[in-house]
């Protein structure tokens, strides 16, 4: 039987590669299950013989998340589950996410040098929370949770797929991407856009990349200006009328082309940020296009230039 | 999880909890307490039984050896319902280990559980099964109100009519 999709394997059973077969599943379970057999002992620190299913489901999802975030990080074959000892394999992959969390730290310390909130509360709480996550973070028997509180919402939200550490360190990733942009702009010229933007930005789960974005995209679109961040109505129905004259894969390259020439002339230089910024740009379109009003819903636009 | 495994797992865990009941024979016979290979068959079948109406997961041979150590010198219990007996102090165990959040270790909640079975409970089942968790804690703490009139207290607590 192939089951690429066991349950039982947790996060194994994603890994790229041939799934597995019923007898290879079969001796990967007998592993891992003594593997389960030491995390539960380390749990209960030998007080008791039982726990609560949930908490055991619990452990395991952690073993099975350590050793397939171990496997994908250097490059390893599904198939090293199979040989050599269980025991080693386990700690190297602990020590893997200890890296991961050595490297996540370090991307936290930068961001709370660099992120700039711009009056936003969510954005604000959501860094200065981060830190409880390095304080409560369980590598050794919980690895897949994540234990802060997250309500800054990013322009490209992370995968739900991601778990733990590695969740954290694609957030800050991501937030230290955004920041990049946003911190290329006079900080009033940003707040006067996110306040036409949405009135309230500060108090609200409202993300400061997106509007930033999508003026820089849509100036470049018309050839520039992209430092003022200020779009007029009739800027905004140009745009409309280019993209809307276009095919679907006219527009996307158009797009694209508008973020890279965008990164170029902000000297935005790292592979990361331009592909996002080409993301954002690409998941303007089709509410640019949707209506001859749809424009207003994606950019800030100004009724004079200042 | 392919069938293969698991029933492979469970029937391993079965052979060794019934290899581990056999040998607490050789203790418990000493108060005239045996338990016959069908009592062991289903002693072993309640505990995974019991495991799965309190939603609880054990590696090993599971908790009944050490109840059986426990108990077996209890006045108590006698042989006519001593595998009963042990069904019902196992599958209490789980629920208590539940109750208490797993606050208490496995020879704490056994030794809190033995001595309200062999004091105020005089070997009631039913008595033990309505005791809280804070009269477990008492009887371990030895602040048990054994030796006290507790029907004053409750007259007191005015809670009960």
């Amino acid at each position: 039987m192939n089951d690429a999709t066991d349950p039982a394997l947790g996060w194994l059973s994603l890994i790229d590669g041939e799934p597995w077969t019923a007898k290879e599943s079969d001796t990967l379970q007998s592993r891992l299950w003594s593997l389960l057999e030491k995390q539960i002992n380390r749990k209960t620190q030998g007080d008791s013989t039982s726990l609560r299913v949930e908490e055991v489901a619990d452990l395991m999802e952690s073993i099975t998340f350590t050793l397939a975030t171990h496997l994908r990080e250097n490059g390893l074959p599904n198939r090293t589950l199979l040989t050599g000892n269980i025991n080693s394999l386990f700690s190297a992959a602990q020590k893997t996410l200890l890296r991961i969390l050595d490297e996540t730290r370090q991307l936290y310390e930068l961001a709370l040098r660099t992120v700039i909130p711009l009056r936003s509360r969510s954005l604000r709480d959501t860094v200065r929370g981060m830190r409880a996550f390095f304080e409560t973070y369980d590598v050794r028997l919980l690895a897949q949770h994540i234990p802060a509180e997250i309500d800054y919402q990013l322009c490209r939200p992370v995968p739900d797929s991601m778990l733990g550490v590695c969740y954290i360190r694609e957030y800050l990733h991501r937030l230290l991407i955004e920041n990049e942009l946003i911190i290329r702009f006079d900080p009033r010229r940003v707040v006067a856009l996110l306040r036409r933007s949405c009135p309230d930005y500060g108090e609200l789960l409202v993300n400061l990349y997106e509007p930033v974005a999508a003026n820089v995209i849509g100036l470049s679109l018309l050839g520039g200006g992209e430092t003022l961040l200020e779009i007029l109505s009739m800027q905004g129905e140009q745009i409309r009328d280019l993209l809307a004259r276009k095919t679907f894969n006219e527009a996307q390259a158009l797009l694209q082309g508008a973020a890279q020439d965008a990164c170029q002339h902000l000297s935005i230089t790292s592979v990361a940020s331009k592909r996002y910024l080409a993301e954002a740009a690409e998941a303007f379109y089709p509410r640019i296009v949707a209506s001859p009003e749809g424009f207003r819903g994606v950019f800030s636009v100004v009724t004079q230039l200042v | 999880m392919p069938d293969s495994f698991a029933m492979k797992a469970l029937h391993t865990q079965a052979l060794v909890a019934a290899q581990e009941l056999r040998k607490c024979n050789e203790i418990s016979e000493r108060y005239g307490l045996t338990l016959t290979e069908t009592q062991i068959q289903s002693l072993v079948q309640s505990r995974f039984d019991a495991l799965r109406f309190t939603g609880r997961m054990e590696l090993g041979g599971g908790i009944l050896p050490k109840l059986i150590y426990a108990f077996c010198d209890s006045p108590h219990i006698s042989r006519i319902d001593y595998s009963g007996t042990l069904a019902a102090l196992q599958e209490l165990f789980y629920t208590f280990k539940n109750e208490s959040e797993d606050a208490m270790s496995d020879d704490e909640l056994m030794e809190a559980m033995k001595r309200c079975f062999n004091g105020k409970a005089q070997g009631s089942l039913e008595y033990l099964e309505n005791l809280s968790i804070s009269d477990l804690y008492r009887a371990l703490t030895g602040n048990s109100d054994d030796e006290d009139d507790d029907d004053d207290s409750d007259d007191e607590d005015g809670y009960d009519e």
